[in-house]
């Protein structure tokens, strides 16, 4: 035997054991489902992995169209023929989703095809390896919802422990102011004024003590449905008016102006005791947040709608926390110290949404937020530019 | 540099009303008393040369809240003798006192424990 000539049997030997070894990897794999396809799409070669993941023996499948693997919506949606020209013009095509087995059940498949081209360059058909990673997503899914429980009731402890911090502050006050009346009282020397400006400041931390639970008794009935509503028909501009009197002190000391721009009356169907509260949680939070800048407050309405807006120029709200900030509990990255419970956006929301409204927010960061409540202006049809007296009338 | 004042207790303590009843009740027992809203205005107020006898310090704050006010406190050796006394509604804040080996008065403040940690110091 000539040199070339035994070269050439050990290299065929050596193609032959690469074969041989080729067919045993896939043949024994069975965790991937691998075979080929035609040009057209037709099985042409079924490895026991296909068979243990799809149902399918060999014999039951080979010849037949690999849309067989796809849920009838897909088929129609034309997405086996659309992966297999994906790979056709790209080399390749890989996706995530449903696929049916022989009886009907599904699984969730990674899906590689691959085009393969024979040594002319001739396109020989498809190459697919299919992977059931049903569990894993079943797992992940599993992990999400444990991650979004542990989350909620992070939030409702640190809901709680804020709760509490917020209700001893006015608690603390009051017991001092007490200690102190009781203090001059003892001692018999202060005047009468001075006695009662104590008993002022008692009964005062006792509002707001009453105020806060007030708030959060709001927040159960309001996630209950049962938070009573008295609508009757208000000017809306009033209501704003009354709550920008309201925060005038609030605001010289946080050094905002408030500055409102709107029509002379605005007259609709709410409840005047409920707009106030959704006018000053807004207001409160632009003070709270604004910077020190001035805080502006508009209503305008196009005569069905009316759409009060409270705008600052401050810190803003990073976009991820945007839609976040209206549920409850929620702080939007708010320091603990802000002395707010984290309800007033939600309690906004609700309160918009009993009087089939909407509370929608734009914010960017370091330029300020501002916040739209859009209200229908109630069924009967009131209008912009008539006083209540005379929608009454 | 003011002149440091022995009967000076400096509350820290973002709620207005709760430093109003503070600083009233040291008051009508004896003692005269300043206030800062925050850990920023407390620290400025020490660097401007105030020397009280006792700092009563609240943790929940904003601008700088109680704990960092109290580590930029410790840096600087001329202020970090100044007795402090944690006064808290937060419960978590117990542990982390104790480590750094402070008094810790809870909210409700007891006004005759209040009074014992003052006579203490001032």
């Amino acid at each position: 035997m000539r040199a070339s000539e035994r070269t050439l049997t050990v290299i065929d030997q050596r193609s032959g054991r690469t074969q041989e070894l080729f067919r045993l990897l896939v043949e024994n794999v069975i965790d991937y489902a691998i075979f080929m396809l035609d040009p057209g799409g037709r099985v042409t070669t079924w490895n026991p992995g296909a068979e243990r993941l799809k149902g399918y023996t060999p014999d039951e499948i080979i010849g037949r169209h690999f849309s067989a693997f796809y849920t009838p919506a897909d088929v129609a949606a034309g997405k086996p023929e659309r992966g297999l020209r994906t790979a056709l013009a790209e080399g390749r095509f890989e996706d995530d989703g449903w696929r049916v087995r022989k009886d009907g059940t599904l699984f969730w498949a990674n899906v590689i095809i691959t085009a393969i081209h024979d040594e002319t360059g001739e396109h020989r058909g498809f190459a697919k390896i299919t992977r059931d990673l049903t569990e894993r997503r079943r797992a992940e899914g599993e992990r999400i919802k444990l991650a979004q429980a542990e989350e909620a009731v992070r939030l409702r402890d640190e809901f709680l422990s804020i709760a509490g911090h917020e209700l001893r502050t006015p608690l603390n006050a009051l017991l001092l102011h007490s200690a102190n009346l009781a203090l001059l009282l003892r001692r018999g020397d202060a005047d009468a004024s001075s006695l009662l400006d104590k008993a002022a400041s008692v009964t005062n931390q006792g509002h707001r003590l009453n105020e806060l639970i007030e708030r959060l008794l709001d927040v159960t009935r309001l996630s209950s449905g049962s938070l009573p509503i008295a609508p009757e028909t208000v000017d809306l501009v009033s209501v704003v008016k009354e709550v920008i009197a309201t925060y005038q002190p609030q605001a010289e000391q946080a050094n905002s102006p408030l500055r409102l721009t709107a029509p002379e009356c605005v007259s609709g169907i709410w409840d005047p005791l409920r707009l106030g509260q959704i006018v000053a949680n807004l207001l409160s939070n632009a003070l709270k947040h604004g910077g020190g800048k001035p805080v502006d407050l508009s209503v305008d309405t196009d005569g069905a709608v009316v759409r009060i807006a409270v705008r600052d120029y401050g810190v803003g709200i990073p976009r991820e926390q945007q839609n976040r900030i209206f549920e409850r509990f929620e702080r939007g990255g708010a320091p603990r110290s802000d002395g707010g419970l984290g309800l007033g956006l939600y309690v906004v929301r609700c309160l918009a949404e009993v009087h089939h409204g909407t509370v929608t927010v734009e914010s960017d960061l370091g330029k300020g937020s501002t916040f739209t409540v859009s209200l229908p202006l109630g069924s009967s049809g009131a209008e912009e530019g008539r006083s209540p007296e005379e929608y009454n009338g | 540099m003011t002149e440091a004042n022995e009967e000076n207790v400096l509350i820290v303590e973002d709620d207005p009303e709760t430093a109003k009843a503070l600083a009233e009740y040291l008051n009508s027992q004896g003692y005269r008393s300043m206030i800062a809203t925050n850990g920023q205005e407390a620290i400025d107020v020490l660097r401007a040369g105030e020397r009280p006898c006792l700092i009563l310090l609240d943790i929940m704050m904003p601008v700088k809240n109680g704990w960092d006010f109290r580590d930029e406190m410790l840096n600087e050796p001329e202020l970090a003798s100044i007795p402090v006394v944690v006064v808290t509604a937060d419960i978590s804040a117990v542990t982390r006192a104790m480590r750094l080996r402070l008094p810790l008065l809870k909210k409700p403040i007891d006004p005759g424990r209040l009074m014992t940690e003052v006579a203490r110091h001032c």
